[in-house]
């Protein structure tokens, strides 16, 4: 017997881009899994995702098509939180070669994986800005990601002191 | 735009939350330093999370106001009890992961009270605490401190305890706390068996090792009446580590004697969840393979054995015993054992696995020329091999000749990178049902087990 033919889903984004997706690709994103589900009758106009444009959709329908079968990993609890311990900032080696793009499009792919609930692709995209952070100084941090020092000098004579406990030892 | 423009700052459109997530992996590196701190008392503490609240102010705000990165807390003399009610004003509720250090003979005593004093108050939500005390100076600290627990830790799954030899003896902790609570994981350095006077019903992890001070020091010495009591007691034990020179003395004489003619412990333990059983540097009248039953263990670690394993007359007890073994590892096992070792595979029918490393050839070689190990029934499930760089590739392909005659043929080889590299050299055509890999993960997740961490 052939197996049943796999549905196929239309998805529009913000720059009117439109992509026809398996099903089962999709539902690697929580967001439209339970759109999806929501939906009782089948319909042929496309899914909006009007937070999402069309380069960066197609970055994260490249990986949810790598990493189709694959179990969707459970909800966070305070448990699973708790097991920070067991987190490393380890990515594997496909996923590591698929993140490797400029910082805009590396922020774009966290932020969409955010909005569509793609919690290992939200992991991918962390561990990689976690890696681009580790080891480096205030300073160093500020100038990689273009982030402004808004502390006065005299905040930031104290919160130094403040922390030093924690450093220098 | 012009290169004198600054580039954007992409991090302002995270939302706080992805943000957390960024510094999640980041303190964990932090958590690590503190996991190696207790392991190498020479080690400095790093804080991996504090200088990301000097980048700016919405970094600084959101690690402030994120309680699972001030939830570990480490009390060291250097610590000053205002940072640890700093600390624990920030973890805001969240369970506690305290990790009290008392390594460095210093004159700060006062200051690590008032911590303590500062933190007695919030230990009910202490999950895991962890304490270590390696000098004499620290000791007296440290009993002021455990007296001074509440009766209740009604959240504490897990305690560790490490202290030098001489004074694990005479540490008696408060038995009130862990009698009334399930505490799942324990791991006490030198401290005496009878310290463990917990609830083990609901004890999952124990771990226990012992070392010797001095030549006179010989260790820890349990009666075996309190061993056979205090095992046979924890029907949810899934993982044991026991190492050390624990002396386990027979009934009759309740005062350990030096002398080699002691008579034969009565030992019995039946542990029914046991699945990994873990036996290191342990002493010659320890024979914890014919002592211990445990019908699902499916992982036995030996290692650092110098002097004995398991009276060769009694193998037939050690298959009784671990009838389900499917992994066996053997790490650093002195040449004086080869012969005993050489045999200690045959005892278990089931075996899936087999891994030697870090130890002598000859071992390898007693098993590749041991008569029976051609013989049809000898080790039919077994698949896998890994070993390490000391083993020559010409008796580990004298192995794999043997197990192909034997009709149940290895299906992976796992070594060290040069070792596979020599192999594939040495033999053009392994066949194509043997995979030649490098060192693989740990072959507990073969079997879906966490790897032993505290296997030296």
């Amino acid at each position: 017997m052939a197996a049943p033919a796999t549905q196929q889903i239309k998805i529009r984004c913000n720059d009117e881009k439109e992509f026809t997706v398996d099903r089962d690709v999709l539902e690697r994103s929580v967001l439209i899994k339970n759109m999806l589900e929501d939906v009782t009758e089948q319909q042929d106009a496309p899914i909006p995702l009007p937070n999402v444009s069309g380069p960066v959709m197609a970055k994260v329908l490249e990986y949810c098509t790598h990493h189709r079968g694959e179990p969707l990993p459970s909800a966070d609890t305070e448990q699973s939180q708790d097991e920070t311990r067991k987190r490393t900032t380890d990515i594997s080696e496909w996923d590591q070669k698929f993140i490797t793009v400029d910082q805009e499009m590396l922020f774009e792919i966290i932020l969409a994986a955010n909005y569509l609930d793609i919690k290992s692709l939200l992991d991918v995209g962390c561990k990689t800005v976690a890696n681009m952070i580790k080891g480096k100084t205030p300073e160093e941090i500020r100038k990689l990601f273009n982030i402004v020092n808004d502390f006065t000098p005299e905040e930031e004579a104290q919160i130094k002191k403040e922390n030093e406990w924690a450093e220098d030892r | 735009m012009t290169s004198e423009e600054p580039g954007t700052d992409w991090t302002c459109l995270l939302p706080n939350e992805t943000l957390i997530e960024i510094f999640a992996p980041i303190h964990a590196l932090q958590i690590e330093h503190i996991e190696a701190d207790l392991e190498d008392e020479a080690q400095d503490f790093t804080d991996t999370i504090i200088p990301l609240t000097r980048v700016c102010r919405r970094w600084r705000e959101v690690i402030y106001h994120e309680p699972r990165f001030w939830a570990h807390i480490k009390v060291t003399a250097k610590h000053t009890s205002l940072e640890t009610i700093k600390q624990l004003q920030r973890s805001k509720g969240r369970r506690l992961y305290i990790f009290w250090s008392c390594h460095a003979a210093d004159t700060a005593g006062s200051s690590e009270r008032k911590i303590w004093e500062a933190l007695v108050g919030e230990l009910t939500r202490c999950q895991e605490l962890t304490i270590v005390g390696r000098r004499e100076k620290c000791l007296e600290r440290l009993a002021l401190c455990t007296n001074a627990l509440p009766r209740a830790l009604p959240c504490l799954s897990s305690l560790r305890i490490f202290v030098p030899v001489s004074y694990g003896r005479t540490l008696h902790w408060p038995r009130d706390p862990l009698m009334a609570h399930p505490v799942r994981a324990i791991r006490l350095f030198n401290c005496d068996l009878a310290t463990i006077g917990c609830n083990g019903e609901f004890l999952t992890t124990l771990e226990l090792a012992y070392g010797a001070d001095t030549e006179k020091d010989l260790g820890i010495r349990v009666p075996e009446s309190e061993f056979n009591r205090l095992f046979n007691e924890m029907p949810a034990l899934t993982y044991l580590n026991l190492s050390g020179d624990c002396v386990v003395t027979p009934s009759s004489r309740a005062q350990f004697d030096p002398s080699p003619d002691l008579p034969p412990c009565h030992i019995a333990v039946k542990l029914p969840s046991l699945h990994t059983l873990v036996l290191q540097a342990y002493g010659p009248d320890c024979d914890y393979l014919t002592w211990i039953c445990a019908p699902n263990l499916r992982l036995l670690v030996l290692a650092h054995l110098s002097s004995y394993l398991a009276d060769p007359t009694s193998r037939n007890d050690v298959a009784r015993n671990f009838p389900s073994l499917e992994v066996l590892k053997l790490i650093n096992i002195s040449t004086e054992l080869d012969d005993q070792i050489s045999a200690l595979p045959f005892c278990f029918p089931h075996l899936t696995t087999l891994s030697i490393t870090h130890t002598n050839w000859a071992i390898l070689y007693n098993l590749g020329k041991h008569p029976g190990l051609g013989g049809p029934g000898t080790w039919p499930l077994l698949q896998k091999f890994i070993t390490g760089p000391a083993v020559p590739p010409s008796d580990i392909m004298n192995f794999i000749s043997l197990r192909r005659r034997s009709g149940h043929p290895l299906s992976t080889i796992s070594t060290d990178e040069e070792g596979s590299e020599m192999l594939k050299e040495l033999w053009d055509d392994p066949g194509p049902e043997l995979e030649i890999q490098d060192l693989a993960p740990p072959v507990e997740y073969d079997i879906g087990l966490q790897p032993s961490r505290y296997v030296w």
